[in-house]
């Protein structure tokens, strides 16, 4: 009876089961927009960089948009904004520039950026949204030697001319001239406590000839090699900073960067699933995930830096 | 105090064990007639009394306080024919009586196998464990030739992360809660293909335990659950030999008697690397890939009651992808494991079996790659020695004590530089010392409990934990059985692994910075056996998770802290919980099963998702499984269909744009919602096979044809955001399509 019961009972789920999964199972495509988590359009958006010795710098104040929006200016922009920077006592308000939506510029007689200070921005829009954010600016930090290193001994093959010997000079000095992957770059900093350095490089020609040429690249690839590019967050903590040879694609004259970041820049760049520069998302899950922003009312970096630098030409083998 | 309270009681239940009345005992091994092979789980009855027992992992086995007289007999193992017989006892007789069982191939009879099921089943008291025969797997339908993992993967409580991953997802755990044995020796990336096949090789696969959840003490150093693969020793009686051919390789495994026991060697190989080079040559950008495995074994009788094992595994996966040699750009990847081990295993007394094992254990990842002459490199090893000794001590007709002892050192060695320079850098050489003690306590002749204690010292951080674990089982009526399980586990190393690509994993032990993984498991469950042919079963569980770890991958890209807390995320914790219904059709032309899991499963981590609760992606509300194979005289068709809820994904919830802070150049950004908020379409899949017996110059031989997603279903496999394209919708990247593959099986 069990027995029979149980039989009839197997058979019939299976019947069921397939049936059902089979119907289930016609399409696998839906429409995009459905991809899509709850909107969290208009959302402030803070966008301001102080680089300790630099003046203080214009600001971005933006809003977010619907994930399947759009993207144009006009909906990006918040006009009309109130933005004030303090440091220590002193406040300094920001304008809209008129020539630029979404840009705001500070006042005429704004003074450079102070290491070791604590600044803070506060912007409020026209209809009541208001944003708060703070950043601690880093001390300054120095290039002591800008080297080349034989690839296999590591030995220091030659030493390059730095900013503060030559100025603008160093690009055509002889000592800078540097054959295209011929022994390893290497900048020695002084000490620093910072968490977390970033470098950029920067090609300052318009024009200038590609160099890597590898048989695996299609012409497509090679049209999106682009004059400028920014590592990840290095600790560095030998005070050694390496250019990696994969970073250079052009010929000419470049600039080398290198930031001490405060804390709110290092914990954008290391959590930013953007901050390869490659502007594509991640996969599902855990490389997909929302950047620390370190901002109170929305989102976006108020950070600092101290920055200095290298220059150098690099000329075709 | 409490813990000494704890060993004080087992301690006692030992000694109540001993002190039972010593009537007859009767022991010896249970063997497979045809080969001589050991068959562990056998179950040996005594049908006028209420006595019996299991055969040990050794297919050891010994049944005390027998009462004098004659007694009827059975033994019985699943797809054998069962013995029987009658047995003469006097008081204190000692009678040595190994049994040889023969294959169900050899005479089909259906009742006695069914007769054996049963047997097995009711003397079974465990929740949560699965016991496969290499014949189930090679029944079920596969891509390109039978997997061991994968067909896991078809059981309720099991997932898969996609359909080019064997790891297993167990209730609700990552791959790396699963603890995988070959041979008792810990395998730490079982894993060919980037894991799209396991390591283990179908032939040379002898017994599979699966415990899904609440593992008994033998086993520890996992959070979740434990695979247990014994590999054949080898055929005693006559050279004889299996292999087969598919698309993606061939394998061999021969076996035979060596004096008084037995040798295997069994390998395998890919041959994708001369169709690799063939398209290089037309001028095709693929890389160069193989990988292969051997299995040696030999297995030598010294005396009645001594007998040595020695048994080695290799395998290797290796990857040359020489993109532009003039340009120094190159990905090369090497993995896999290697492991050698010796066992002793010896016969004290008729009640005392002892197994003696050393074995070394090593897994090795080692990445090299270069762009535009710039060397990037990392390198990892795991190696585990370890020493071990385990008594089973059938004490009583009602007890058999187990017991052990295992001392491993291992040493972890993680590297890697960047451009020639040196970044991250582990070496360490922690010990792990380990012991338990178990009870298979015959409480009535319905009720089975197993009490179980496991202790362990891991010298990173000077730890020592308990951990007691039980075990209940109780015939309510017959065909009707509840248990009930739990226990406490810990997991001291960790697993690094990226998604979807398992080649570059490696393992960290934690140190004194982060506490050890821990998790509670509470099992219950109810079994219902109507008939002889069906079988039914739900099981309901919940694990409490709490210390756990994800590697952080938001730290510096050159960090040289080799903490723990500097490597992870700490600080997780969370739960699983769920019902598994499992109904199976056990004999007949038709044969089958059907399996459903509702499961829920949540993290919490301090640093993701700003501290809230979260579904893993392998977070699956409903996850069911159809299996069914169908033989017709030399024809068997089979069909697997899976079906699950989609998986979690982090959807984006608003566009917004910012500069690159480094380069000042203004980029559009996805924002993220809420993390893995969002679901893919729900994942389901048909595959299906057929094979057909035939002749192969007088020895037997399969041909097979298989479908791999037989109405080519495209799941969706992960969503990309691509942000540089004002008006760029999401791209949702599908999984495979159809697949078939074909192949021939042989024996000699």
């Amino acid at each position: 009876m069990k027995a029979s019961f149980l039989s009839h009972l197997v058979h019939h789920l299976a019947c069921a089961t397939a049936l059902c999964f089979l119907f289930v199972a016609c399409s696998a495509d839906r429409k995009p927009g459905e991809l899509f988590g709850p909107s969290e359009e208009g959302v402030l958006v803070i966008d301001a960089i102080l680089v300790v010795d630099q003046k203080l710098p214009d600001l971005f104040l933006k809003q977010t948009i619907a994930p399947g929006a759009q993207q144009t200016a006009n909906a990006l922009i918040v006009e009309d904004a109130q933005l004030v920077l303090r440091v220590g006592d002193s406040s300094y308000a920001y304008t809209p520039d008129p020539d630029s939506l979404g840009r705001y510029l500070p006042p005429a007689d704004a003074p450079t950026v102070l290491p070791a200070r604590v600044y803070t921005i506060e912007a409020s829009a026209p209809d009541g949204r208001t944003l708060r954010a703070q950043t601690t600016t880093p001390q300054r930090i120095e290039v002591q030697e800008f080297l080349i290193l034989d690839e296999e001994s590591l030995e220091v093959d030659s030493q390059l001319a730095l900013f503060s010997e030559l100025g603008e000079e160093v690009y055509e000095v002889q000592t800078n001239q540097v054959t295209y992957r011929e022994g390893l770059l290497e900048v020695r900093l002084s000490a620093s406590d910072v968490e977390a350095y970033q470098l950029a490089i920067f090609n300052l020609e318009e024009d200038s000839p590609l160099l890597i040429d590898a048989d695996f690249l299609e012409e497509d690839d090679l049209e999106e090699f682009d004059r400028s590019g920014a590592s990840p967050p290095l600790a560095i903590s030998d005070g050694n900073a390496r250019l990696p040879w994969f970073g250079i694609a052009f010929e000419g004259r470049h600039k080398f960067l290198i930031y001490a970041l405060d804390k709110n820049w290092y914990d954008f760049v290391r959590t930013d699933p953007d901050s390869d520069g490659g502007g594509g998302g991640g996969l599902v899950g855990e490389q997909f995930q929302r950047p620390v922003f370190n901002v109170d009312g929305g989102i976006g970096f108020f950070a600092s830096a101290a920055v200095d630098s290298v220059g150098f030409t690099v000329n075709a083998p | 105090m409490r813990r000494s309270v704890v060993l004080l009681r087992l301690l006692f239940l030992v000694f109540i064990a001993y002190q039972e009345a010593n009537a007859a005992t009767l022991s010896g091994f249970v063997r497979d007639r045809e080969d001589g092979e050991n068959l562990p789980n056998a179950t040996i009855a005594f049908d006028d009394l209420t006595l019996g027992t299991l055969s040990n992992a050794d297919g050891y086995y010994a049944v005390q306080n027998i009462p004098a007289g004659r007694h009827a007999l059975t033994v019985s193992y699943v797809g054998y024919q069962a013995w029987r017989d009658t047995i003469e006892c006097v008081e204190e007789d000692q009678i040595r009586l190994d049994v040889e069982l023969r294959s169900e191939s050899i005479r089909i009879e259906e009742e006695t196998i069914v007769t054996a099921d049963r047997l097995q089943d009711e003397l079974r008291q465990q929740v949560s464990v699965t016991s496969l025969q290499a014949k189930t797997l090679e029944r079920l339908p596969s891509v390109g030739e039978p997997d061991l993992l994968r067909s896991l993967q078809l059981l309720p409580g099991v997932q898969s992360a996609s359909d080019i991953s064997s790891g297993l997802y167990v209730r609700g755990g990552g791959p790396d809660q699963t603890r995988i044995l070959l041979d008792q020796v810990p395998l730490y990336n079982p894993a060919h293909a980037f894991g799209f096949f396991s390591t283990f090789n179908p032939d040379a696969i002898k017994d599979i335990t699966f415990y899904k959840g609440a593992y008994p003490a033998q086993y520890g150093g996992n959070l979740g659950a434990v695979l247990d693969v014994q590999n054949k020793e080898g055929n005693r009686r006559r050279v004889s030999g299996r292999g087969g051919i598919s698309l993606i390789s061939g394998r061999l495994l021969t076996e035979g008697p060596l004096e008084n026991g037995s040798w295997l060697v069994a390998g395998r190989r890919t041959y994708l690397d001369p169709v690799l080079a063939a398209v290089r040559r037309t001028g095709v950008d693929v890389p160069d890939y193989y990988f292969y495995d051997f299995n040696v074994k030999v297995n030598r009788s010294l005396s009645d009651s001594d007998t040595m094992v020695l048994s080695a595994y290799w395998g290797r996966d290796r990857l040359d992808f020489a993109l532009d040699p003039d340009a120094e750009t190159y990905f090369n990847i090497l993995w896999g494991n290697r492991a050698v081990s010796g066992r002793w295993k010896r016969v004290f007394s008729p009640t005392l079996f002892g197994r003696f094992t050393a074995f070394f254990s090593e897994y090795e990842s080692d990445i090299a790659l270069s762009f535009f002459e710039t060397p990037i490199s990392f390198g990892n090893q795991v190696r585990d020695l370890t020493f071990g000794a385990d008594i089973d001590y059938f004490a009583s007709a009602r007890h058999t004590i187990k017991s052990g002892l295992q001392l491993s050192r291992y040493a972890f060695d993680f590297a890697s530089s960047f451009n020639r320079q040196s970044q991250f850098s582990l070496e360490t050489n922690p010990l792990l010392l380990s012991a338990y003690a178990q009870d298979d306590w015959q409480i009535t002749p319905l009720t089975d409990l197993r009490l179980g204690l496991r202790s362990s010292f891991f010298s990173e951080g000077n730890r020592t934990l308990l951990e007691p674990r039980f075990s209940l089982s109780r015939m309510l009526q017959p065909g009707w059985r509840a248990k009930l399980a739990g226990g406490l586990y810990h997991q001291y190393l960790q697993l690094v692994t990226s998604e979807g690509f398992s080649g570059g994993d490696f393992w960290v032990p934690l140190d004194e910075s982060v506490p050890p993984g821990r998790s509670w498991q509470l099992v219950a469950g109810l079994e219902w056996e109507p008939s002889q042919r069906y079988r039914m079963s739900t099981e309901a569980y919940y694990t409490d998770l709490d210390n756990l770890v994800v590697l952080d991958n938001d730290s510096v890209a050159d960090s040289d802290q080799t903490r723990s807390e500097n490597v992870f995320k700490t600080g997780g914790s969370g739960y699983a919980t769920g019902l598994e219904v499992f109904l199976e059709k056990r004999t007949g032309k038709l044969r089958g099963w059907l399996g459903y899991t509702l499961g829920w499963t949540r993290r919490t981590f301090p640093e993701i998702n700003e501290g809230r609760a979260f579904p893993p992606k392998y977070d699956r509300r409903h996850d069911a499984s159809l299996t069914a194979t169908y033989s017709l005289g030399k024809w068997i068709a089979s069909a697997s269909f899976v079906y699950g809820t989609g998986q979690a994904f982090t959807p984006a919830a608003a566009r917004y744009q910012l500069r690159d802070p480094a380069t000042g150049i203004f980029e559009d950004r996805a924002l993220p919602a809420a993390r893995n908020s969002g679901r893919l379409l729900p994942y389901h899949r048909l595959d299906t096979g057929v094979r057909r017996s035939l002749s192969l110059w007088g020895n037997d031989a399969e041909f097979y044809l298989q479908v791999f997603n037989a109405y080519s279903r495209r799941n969706e496999w992960f969503v990309q955001y691509d942000t540089e394209d004002p008006a760029t919708e999401p791209e949702v990247v599908k999984m495979l399509p159809i697949v078939p593959t074909f192949g021939l099986n042989f024996s000699f």
